[in-house]
């Protein structure tokens, strides 16, 4: 895996309000790489700064929210010194994006096949003709035998599966480097996303693409991706090999994450559940973050900030359970 | 009053309008033949994928949509032959939650008046008294009266939820329909909502129907658990049986779909990529143009539903050996 190219490279990412510098950090130094044909799953619970990530990533962070340091590798370029005008044109050529909800994020009124067409014409020119051409071809990549043969095809005539679909071939419009997916399956039921996750792994094969998968599902992550990073509060509490992740998460919150997953085969025992809610905005408490919903938190642990380790297994915790598995 | 489910051959069938210039009306068989019992204070999880019927299912025992066939006895009393003021008293001992609790809820009202509509709907409660049942109401649900003068859109998604199961209790119901309660929150959400509902079962002693295509979930609180696929029962059965050694080759279909992390990530691939079900068979088994099972008399004649001893039902003509 080290002989792979590094196609994602985020280092020391903080995102902030613009004008409060005060207010606590949204992201909050964050680093972690994507290698081409990687699938890194990013997971925590709502408002861990999971989608805030993303969009700091693509340069859409929404009104009133800055990235206050770091920096953003995509391959050789720096994104982040890019001007907004070359930023666009890194948008959807070099990154692709799916969200949770298709039907939000494509044109009512456009066919899906003109929808593709107009990505990569407007990123690769050529013309009409030939740009059609390849939104059918990338419709039977994806999976839509029906909308790349047939006539055209408008997004209420298509299920959410099709639809996933769909965001997933305009994303590959343009052969991206590194494509994003915030909760492509969440609205999906169990044999859908099995479905939509098998063409995200035989995309990463064929074309080496790099993906950053964002769930909150830690079954789903540690089933599909090859390297697992758990956001907490906007900071990375762990990271590591997906299979050896969820055998054996080293802080406390990631177990705790995993317990509160009803296992299928294990039928009974009581789910363990997470007391508290995560601090809100600008009430973080002093120590570790995740000190006080945990159940094996120390004097010290509300005291000192823990940092990342430096050797594997790599977490963010004063106290972790470092056992082999 | 024991407040027993029985449904018997259930069938919901929507007909469209013919189209212009075309004679026959077309029909939709969303629901078709399917028979189940629910023994108070009981749970049935019903699984399957989007559009199978499971929705449609949970409506026509609630009396939300129109049956065509089959009969849904609550206490012995068929609930198909009553209309409007005598099923009154029955649709109070029957209570919905949907799945997005947001969309179900009315943004302009409060979370007291939310909560406390239908005390007033249900008992004709006076006003003071319903402000008192309705903070009782949320703290059985876990949460303080602080939230009674909040708007839906000022709670978080758990919250909404719990305001959802909060007005769904106020009629003291003795059936509870879950419509895909967790598929929406987070995994520690989930956690707590599925202890929750336990815990208010224990308590209370209603039955629930628990909606949802999320197995997981399904094996932790059903008891019994029936598997829909077009419309069609495809097994039902104890669920620690279903899980451990599903009969139906589609159960068994479900099954490799759940994502199963600690075997490695190996485990889920193209065996379980089951086509959309947009066209389903005329003859035959329902799911043959699907199954890796099928053989020439599946294609041929309609499987009926057969006891694999105990209270295990399959509709195949060549069930699974089931694991011991």
């Amino acid at each position: 895996m080290n002989t792979r190219r590094i196609a994602l490279a985020v280092c020391g990412l903080t995102v902030g309000h613009a004008r409060k510098a005060r207010a606590r950090a949204l992201v909050d130094d964050l680093s972690f790489e994507v290698a081409e044909g990687e699938m890194l799953a990013f997971v925590g619970e709502s408002g861990s700064g999971k989608s805030l990530t993303a969009a700091a990533i693509f340069g859409l962070l929404p009104f009133g929210l800055r990235r206050l340091a770091g920096s953003v590798h995509l391959r050789d370029t720096e994104l982040t010194a890019l001007s907004e005008r070359a930023l666009r044109v890194r948008r959807g050529r070099d990154m692709g994006l799916v969200f949770q909800n298709p039907l939000t994020a494509l044109n009512p009124s456009r066919s899906v096949q003109a929808q593709i067409a107009e990505t990569y014409q407007v990123h690769k020119g050529g013309t009409r003709g030939a740009a059609w051409a390849r939104a059918r071809s990338l419709l039977a990549e994806v999976g839509l035998a029906s909308a790349a043969n047939g006539p055209e095809t408008y997004p209420h005539q298509l299920s959410g599966g099709m639809r996933q679909r769909v965001m997933i071939a305009i994303a590959l419009a343009c052969d991206p480097i590194l494509l994003i997916a915030d909760e492509p399956t969440t609205a999906l039921d169990v044999v859908v996303q099995a479905q939509i996750l098998d063409l995200l792994t035989r995309l990463r094969q064929e074309r080496g693409l790099a993906v950053l998968f964002i769930t909150h599902d830690l079954a789903l992550a540690a089933a599909r991706a090859d390297r697992v990073l758990v956001l907490y509060a906007g900071r990375a509490v762990e990271e590591g090999d997906a299979a050896r992740f969820f055998r054996a998460p080293c802080h406390p919150y990631s177990r705790a994450l995993r317990d509160a997953i009803p296992a299928i085969h294990g039928l009974g025992g009581r789910l363990t559940e997470i007391p508290g809610l995560p601090p809100g905005p600008g009430a973080l408490p002093p120590g570790c973050r995740f000190a006080p919903r945990c159940p094996s938190a120390q004097d010290d642990c509300h005291q000192t900030e823990p940092t990342m380790r430096r050797t594997a297994p790599r977490c963010a915790c004063l106290h972790p359970s470092l056992e082999t598995p | 009053m024991t407040g027993e489910l029985r449904v018997e051959h259930l069938s919901v069938e929507y007909v469209k309008r013919p189209r212009l210039g075309h004679k026959e009306e077309r029909r939709h068989i969303a629901v078709n033949d399917v028979s189940f019992a629910l023994p108070s204070g009981g749970t049935l999880g019903i699984v399957g994928e989007s559009g199978c019927g499971k929705t449609t299912l949970g409506h026509a025992v609630l009396q939300m949509t129109p049956v065509s066939r089959g009969r849904i006895l609550w206490d012995g009393t068929d609930l198909t032959e009553l209309r409007g003021a005598a099923l009154r008293p029955f649709r109070r001992q029957m209570q919905l939650v949907f799945q997005d609790p947001f969309e179900a809820m009315n943004p302009r009202m409060t979370v007291d008046r939310i909560v406390s509509e239908p005390l007033h709907l249900a008992f004709g409660m006076a006003r003071s008294a319903r402000r008192y049942k309705a903070a009782e109401l949320l703290q059985q649900v876990g949460l303080d009266e602080t939230v009674l003068s909040r708007y839906p859109r000022q709670l978080s998604g758990g919250q909404r939820q719990r305001v959802a199961l909060a007005r769904a209790l106020a009629t003291e119901p003795r059936l509870l329909v879950l419509d895909e309660p967790t598929s929406g929150l987070d995994a520690s959400l989930q956690a707590r909502t599925l202890n929750l509902l336990r815990d208010l079962q224990a308590d209370k002693g209603f039955s629930t129907l628990f909606i949802s295509h999320d197995l997981s979930a399904v094996s932790y609180v059903a008891h019994r658990t029936l598997v829909l696929f077009g419309g069609h029962m495809m097994e039902q059965g104890p669920t620690a049986t279903l899980i451990r050694g599903p009969a139906h080759p589609y159960t068994a279909a479900l099954l490799a779909a759940v994502p199963v992390p600690a075997q490695g990530r190996a485990t889920t691939s193209a065996q379980n990529a089951i086509p959309r079900a947009g066209q389903f068979a005329s003859t035959g088994c329902i799911y043959c143009p699907w199954c890796n099972q099928a053989q020439s008399r599946c294609h041929l004649d309609a499987p009926i539903a057969t006891a694999l001893g105990g209270e295990h039902l399959v509709a195949c003509h060549y069930p699974l050996p089931g694991k011991p």
